[in-house]
């Protein structure tokens, strides 16, 4: 088992620094989950310097908040990312440590890169990555498209009213037996002996929670141990099995590979979290702020979606909060979604929400399994199938169904919501920006339409639209519209959420009790 | 006989560019030869199985290297499609592929950069 790249990345980011470096990073950072998370905090750190260390010392964050003014004073914001900024040696600390985990985030990108291993698959991940680049605009760059990723349940406890996949009812979880554990790690196996490092981008976890599996961390350190990369833990359930979370979380002290991450969602919670665990023991755990009131903006997926157009149906949301991200996701793979306790494998790849794919990610085939045997032959016939090195014989040409073609002056444009294409079309006889944006048309009928010496240069410029992910391979509609049981609880009741987990901090939507 | 000649020219060390050269060549001038092939062929790497098929022996490195031959601007490289893929087009002026590139990115609010007669 070689070494992961990413692995050894992060490792380093640690490494690099001292004892006391990294836990003066800690308390840096229990004091910025504070500011994001707790409006009282905000309150009691005031204007001036004494009332911030009386604040923070309340909270036994042991950091002095005037070496770090340029995190958290508006006065002093300017200075943040500046030359002069080095006498708040603390902000500098911080910025810099972000800095590399941010980079971190390219890392994990590449170790899913397949030239070498699975070319087939790697192209087709690569269109993936532009098309999204192209569909979600900046967002795209946040989205490290692991190549797999297992579902050691089925449905989800918590049940997050936010929730960006739409997680089901929980129906239960997959146990750690002889024969599971067997059939898991033979799994997992066949991933790496197919992919090779990139399965080191796969994560055990989706439309579920971690902490919900009993043995979760079993499952986890047999990735580890097979793969070399221990996968992200994330949770909004931290406290519910303390033990499995600690368990969890000495699984990272050791083979740290990438951070993990908590779910806040209310100030209850965020106090309990910081009263369970030390600074320094969440230092390699990022707590996401999902509180009504958090600066963190919510994807518009999944059940967010749905709250937030039942928001505007009774005038309470006026499009102009900054809690919602239209058209976006919080999806991430771009490969094989697999559920061990239903045997199912599914491709999927992420996508801009859509009444078409309410989820966030599309769906492109399924196959189930029992064996060892069936979950090779699925991923492989999803793979022959679905990922086409090339355009389709028998499928028209079309601009993807997000994009408004715009004839010009020897050239045509693709607008879509965040990013607009310009493509040179001066090189053939016939233009061949107008015959593909007639959407009727295969790739033949372009050709042909060429004269013998343009055909060529018409082909390879097919074949940039369709590298480039701007020529559309969506028009499979089985798996199309919401078929989520998540989604569809969430629509009962005339739209009503009613989330399982509900925390009396957490705000009061007028639909969560059904009229 | 078009076929033999292909594979002498083969034979003799002619580059395979040129043999993509004369195969497009041949599409404009025989007729019958374009109207199978159209039939078959939907994409650059169709075209040099087509190509193979008919005896014309060429690598699609070699009908890129025509591509780019005849349309200097129409061919993106590697580096500018992944830069597509990490989304590094978003916010520049000039979008992905520049003033050479065949297809450029950037955000609504930016015209595009790339200059049509540039």
């Amino acid at each position: 088992m070689t070494r992961s790249v990413a692995a050894r990345h992060y490792r380093r980011i640690f490494a690099s620094r001292s004892p006391e470096q990294r836990r003066a990073l800690a308390h840096v950072k229990r004091f910025v989950e504070r500011m994001l998370g707790d409006p009282a905090f905000r309150l009691a750190l005031g204007d001036n310097l004494d009332s911030a260390r009386r604040a923070a010392e309340r909270y036994g964050i042991d950091v002095d908040p005037a070496e770090m003014l340029p995190l958290w004073h508006s006065q002093y914001q300017c200075h943040r990312h500046k030359p002069e900024g080095a006498q708040w040696p603390l902000a500098v600390l911080w910025d810099d440590y972000m800095a590399e985990m941010l980079r971190h985030r390219e890392v994990m990108r590449e170790e899913g890169d397949m030239a070498d291993v699975h070319p087939r698959f790697h192209i087709w991940r690569q269109r993936q990555m532009r098309r999204c680049a192209s569909e979600l605009g900046s967002s795209a760059a946040w989205i490290t498209h692991p190549i797999i990723a297992f579902e050691l349940s089925d449905g989800c406890t918590v049940g997050c009213w936010f929730c960006g996949v739409a997680a089901d009812r929980f129906r239960g979880h997959y146990a750690y037996s002889d024969q599971n554990a067997r059939l898991w790690r033979d799994v997992v196996g066949v991933a790496r002996d197919l992919f090779g490092p990139a399965a080191r981008t796969g994560f055990c976890y989706w439309a579920t929670d971690p902490i919900d599996n009993p043995d979760y961390d079993k499952f986890l350190f047999d990735y580890y141990d097979i793969t070399g990369a221990l996968p992200q833990t994330p949770t909004a359930a931290p406290l519910k099995d303390l033990a499995l979370t600690r368990r969890v979380l000495a699984l990272f002290d050791k083979y740290r590979t990438i951070s993990n991450r908590f779910s806040v969602l209310s100030v209850r919670q965020l106090d309990a979290i910081h009263a369970a665990f030390t600074a320094e023991e969440l230092l390699g755990v990022e707590l996401i702020m999902q509180q009504k009131d958090s600066p963190v903006p919510k994807a518009d997926a999944g059940r967010a979606r749905l709250v937030r157009q039942r928001l505007q149906e009774r005038g309470k949301d006026d499009g102009k909060e900054a809690r919602w991200i239209e058209n976006t996701t919080i999806a991430c793979v771009s490969g094989f979604l697999v559920n061990l306790l239903r045997g199912r494998i599914q491709l999927i790849t992420p996508v801009a929400e859509s009444g078409r794919w309410p989820l966030g990610y599309r769906i492109l085939g399924e196959r189930f399994f029992a064996t060892v045997e069936e979950f090779r032959a699925g991923l492989e016939g999803l793979i022959d199938q679905h990922m086409r090195a090339g355009l389709a014989p028998d499928q028209p040409v079309r601009f993807r169904r997000d994009l408004a073609y715009e004839p010009g002056e020897r050239a045509f444009s693709l607008v879509g919501r965040r990013v607009r294409h310009t493509v040179q079309d001066d090189a053939t006889s016939v233009p061949v920006g107008p015959l593909i944006a007639r959407g009727t048309k295969t790739a033949f009928d372009v050709l042909a339409a060429m004269g013998g010496g343009d055909m060529l240069v018409a082909a390879d410029l097919l074949d940039q639209l369709f590298d480039a992910g701007l020529l559309e391979e969506d028009f499979d509609d089985r798996f199309a519209g919401a078929h989520n049981e998540g989604l569809a609880l969430a629509r009962r009741d005339h739209g009503a959420v009613a989330p399982r987990h509900r925390d009396p901090s957490a705000h009061n939507y007028a639909w969560d009790t059904p009229a | 006989m078009r076929l033999l000649r292909g594979v002498v020219a083969c034979r003799g060390g002619i580059m395979s560019v040129d043999e993509a050269r004369r195969f497009e060549r041949d599409l404009t001038n025989n007729s019958e030869l374009l109207a199978k092939i159209k039939s078959i062929v939907s994409s650059l790497a169709s075209f040099v199985e087509a190509g193979k098929a008919h005896g014309y022996n060429f690598t699609l490195a070699d009908a890129k290297q025509l591509v780019r031959d005849k349309v200097p601007r129409h061919q993106l490289s590697d580096e500018q499609l992944d830069a597509i893929a990490a989304g590094h087009g978003i916010g520049g002026s000039g979008g992905i592929g520049g003033l050479g590139g065949g297809i450029s990115g950037s955000p609504n609010i930016v015209v595009s950069g790339i200059v049509v007669s540039g």
